[in-house]
């Protein structure tokens, strides 16, 4: 795993450097520290890398930018700050997890695990995703994407309007930050069941879902069983709410 | 204020008699009338012959030796000696028989004795012929004329009266006898009494309290100055007065004559002087307005027409100073400007001072107040303002952020070197101590403030893994200045300048000039030149907030990048 640390107090990123460390051992393949703004966006446009840790408060000068555009990297962004009044912000635009200061090795380690969850904790998915097109990054409400296509170690948004934009994060990345009611249906495709139509049974254990948009999406066949008990769990909800 | 007008009352009679008599003198001897449907009449057109000292009765003179009377001829014959006085009274008709008459002598001095149609009907005091054989009169004479006195025709009126215990520059012809209905007379004199009681009441509560605020109020001279109008206004009052609360000799018409005068120059002045406090002018203004008002009351007035010249004085000097304060658009220039055209009206009416005196003590009142109003909520804002800063210095330094990154860089030091995590934890709380000692002073020593910056320093330098350090140049320690204003500067140099840098050296220089003294803060940072606005930003908003509150006007604020760094230049100029 590929590390990057942005904090300007070098002390402290020398100690989370060296937590980290503890945490994944030797899952670690490299762990780097940039102390400013500007050569953290330098670092990252020239190295990949899997995690960054990144403090939102930067000589006193307002890291929300960077989150913004690092949120759309293939990576996936962790905050660590005392400025925790713009956690709930941060989550919405798809940080993986928000650290307050001080932290310490538990809520570190708890941030790691993150990594490989299926969904976002409850009240802090994503509301947002940052996609690149060109110079510029696009916010994307997650309600306007109709459902996610891998592709290869991307991820198609395929959109309401009809248009498909690439993110950079894989759906396996992704999964962690959406709520939980979006249902990875195939190893390409990752919608949400809200937005499920109908499940199409076709023959010989093929299974189809039918959006409210019209398409037709695969169903795997090791889900089946498990999104069909989600949409039933979903129709007994809205059954007693009515 | 109308007290004053007791005095006009007076004067404005002497004035009258000074006038008829001049016409009088060349037309042949006229007799006063005194009709059943009068209420009283002055009497005029007197007759003086000097009286030859004598306890006999009134002699028969021819009327050889009578010569019509007119003062302006030769004063000093009438400073100290005996003297008759004659005129006629004419009543064409039956007085109605139900009503009292009476004799009202005013001013008259010193002992006179009245003789009806050559009947000796009244006396106050004893004539003589020096300063001891003659026994002064009294002050509030007044003589009730018997019905038989008063038939339809032809009368004669005599005063023979001595004039040896007055003060030479009162002449006893300044007096005038008045005849009429005895209650209509008495009812006018005990109404001009009530009227000064009543003054004096009222101007007694502004006085106490304008002495009061110019005491209480670091010394404002308006306030003594307004005061001292209210007091010179309640002496004239019980100038008048006194006669009427113990028994007077009627040599005591010196006296009111001679307080007058003060009053009344003092008064001149003091109006004048107090509208140039009000609108804030230049108070050499006052010696100038002082100089011609004596000149004009030395060199240019005369017991008749004292008080027509000090009236247009005081309102000609008064409509200059608000007219121009109106021009300059001074606070309260609009009340007292309606003021000044009520005592216009009040002059028009012979009512100068009372009017003056009374428009400018409502109005004054009236603007006083206003300031009041207006300085309490300029006290507030300022008292708010102060509470702010003291708010924004707290939360600058015992911020959590600052205090919740402090503390992460605490537990970092403590895995790594924890006698580095103790000092940082020490300096942290030698910021904190400092803090707590200032944050409620305005002004703190150079000393406090230095040690300020230099735990500041302490802490960033662990917390950033850097070295920076402080250093002075001609400081003078116990010079003092408003709290955190260094600091703050340091604190964003160090925010800005030192991202890609792990040492810095931080500059204060003391300069003092004549007439000002100057700190230099400088740093050896870089900066953007994006960052060069400089003055703007919630630092340089402390700083000026600071700033102002200890020294309202008189600081300059500096800040720039420089090319080696920044510096930032405050400086205080002395009063």
């Amino acid at each position: 795993m590929r590390i990057l640390i942005v904090e300007d107090e070098r002390p402290t990123a020398e100690d989370i450097k060296l937590l980290t460390e503890q945490i994944l051992k030797n899952e670690v393949t490299s762990i780097h520290i940039e102390t400013t703004l500007e050569s953290a966006k330098f670092y990252l446009k020239e190295k990949p890398v899997d995690v960054l840790l990144l403090d939102l408060n930067l000589n006193a000068r307002d890291g929300f930018d960077l989150l913004k555009s690092a949120v759309s990297g293939s990576f996936h962004t962790i905050v660590i700050s005392a400025n925790i009044s713009r956690a709930i912000e941060a989550f919405e635009y798809g940080v993986l997890d928000f650290i307050p200061k001080p932290y310490n090795i538990e809520r570190l380690k708890a941030a790691f695990r993150r990594l490989k969850s299926s969904h976002a904790l409850d009240g802090y998915a994503v509301k947002y995703l940052s996609v690149k097109t060109g110079f510029e990054i696009r916010i994307i409400p997650i309600e306007d994407i109709r459902y996610f296509k891998a592709d290869n170690i991307y991820t198609e948004l395929h959109l309401s309007d009809g248009r498909v934009v690439i993110h950079d994060k894989s759906i396996k990345q992704l999964i962690p930050l959406l709520p939980a009611n979006y249902f990875r249906i195939h190893k390409s495709y990752l919608v949400d069941t809200g937005k499920i139509e109908t499940i199409q049974t076709l023959g010989g254990g093929k299974n189809n879902v039918i959006l409210k948009s019209g398409e037709t999406l695969p169903v795997s066949r090791k889900i089946i069983g498990r999104l069909k008990a989600s949409l039933d769990l979903q129709k007994d909800r809205s059954g007693r709410n009515i | 204020m109308n007290k004053l007008y007791t005095t006009l009352f007076c004067l404005f009679l002497l004035r009258l008699f000074a006038v008829t008599t001049a016409e009088i003198s060349a037309a042949e001897p006229q007799t006063n009338i005194l009709t059943s449907h009068k209420d009283a009449v002055r009497l005029n057109y007197w007759q003086i012959a000097v009286d030859v000292y004598s306890k006999d009765s009134l002699p028969a003179l021819p009327d050889s030796l009578w010569q019509l009377f007119n003062p302006a001829l030769d004063d000093y014959r009438y400073t100290e000696g005996n003297w008759l006085i004659k005129t006629g009274i004419s009543i064409p008709d039956t007085l109605n028989p139900k009503v009292v008459y009476g004799l009202f002598p005013v001013n008259l001095v010193t002992a006179y004795e009245i003789y009806w149609d050559g009947v000796k009907t009244g006396q106050t005091g004893v004539i003589g012929n020096n300063i001891e054989s003659e026994k002064p009169g009294d002050f509030n004479y007044h003589l009730p004329l018997a019905q038989e006195l008063l038939t339809p025709g032809k009368h004669t009126i005599v005063i023979r009266l001595s004039d040896y215990n007055n003060i030479p520059s009162w002449k006893w012809y300044y007096g005038d006898v008045l005849l009429g209905r005895y209650d209509v007379l008495m009812n006018k004199i005990s109404r001009l009494y009530y009227q000064a009681f009543f003054v004096t009441g009222i101007l007694l509560i502004p006085f106490l309290f304008n002495l009061f605020l110019y005491f209480a109020r670091k010394r404002k001279m308006e306030h003594l100055l307004f005061g001292l109008i209210c007091f010179v206004v309640i002496l004239d009052s019980l100038t008048m007065l006194l006669p009427m609360l113990i028994e007077m000799r009627n040599t005591y018409i010196y006296l009111q004559y001679y307080s007058y005068n003060v009053i009344t120059f003092l008064f001149t002045v003091l109006f004048p002087a107090f509208f140039i406090y009000l609108f804030s002018f230049d108070k050499k203004i006052i010696w100038v307005i002082a100089a011609i008002t004596l000149i004009l009351f030395f060199f240019f007035t005369d017991i008749g027409n004292l008080f027509n010249v000090m009236a247009l004085t005081v309102l000609i000097f008064s409509s200059i100073i608000t007219m121009v304060a109106l021009y300059k658009r001074r606070e309260e220039s609009v009340v007292i400007s309606a003021g000044i055209i009520a005592a216009w009206g009040g002059y028009y009416f012979d009512f100068a001072f009372a009017g003056l005196a009374t428009t400018m003590v409502i109005c004054t009142s009236f603007s006083i107040a206003r300031q009041f109003a207006r300085k309490e909520r300029t006290e507030k804002e300022a008292q708010l303002k102060s509470a702010r800063l003291e708010n924004e210095l707290l939360k600058k330094n015992i911020n959590p952020h600052f205090v919740l990154n402090t503390l992460t860089s605490i537990i970092a030091w403590l895995r790594k070197d924890t006698p580095s995590a103790v000092r940082l934890i020490e300096a942290l709380a030698d910021e904190f101590r400092m803090v707590n000692q200032i944050s409620s002073l305005k002004q703190i020593p150079l000393k406090q403030e230095l040690e300020l910056c230099r735990a500041h320093l302490k802490i960033m330098s662990y917390r950033k893994g850097a070295d920076y350090k402080l250093e002075t140049t001609d400081i003078d320690e116990e010079s003092t200045i408003p709290p955190m204003i260094l600091h703050t500067l340091v604190e964003n140099g160090l925010t800005h300048g030192y991202e890609n840098k792990t040492a810095g050296t931080f500059v204060i220089r003391q300069k003092n000039n004549p007439g000002s003294v100057q700190y230099i803060i400088s740093n050896d940072g870089e900066f953007n030149p994006e960052d060069s606005k400089g003055s703007t930003g919630f630092g340089s908003r402390y700083i000026m907030g600071r700033l102002e509150e200890s020294y309202p006007g008189k600081w300059k604020f500096i800040s720039n990048k420089t090319p080696g760094g920044w510096e930032s230049v405050i400086e205080i100029r002395r009063s």
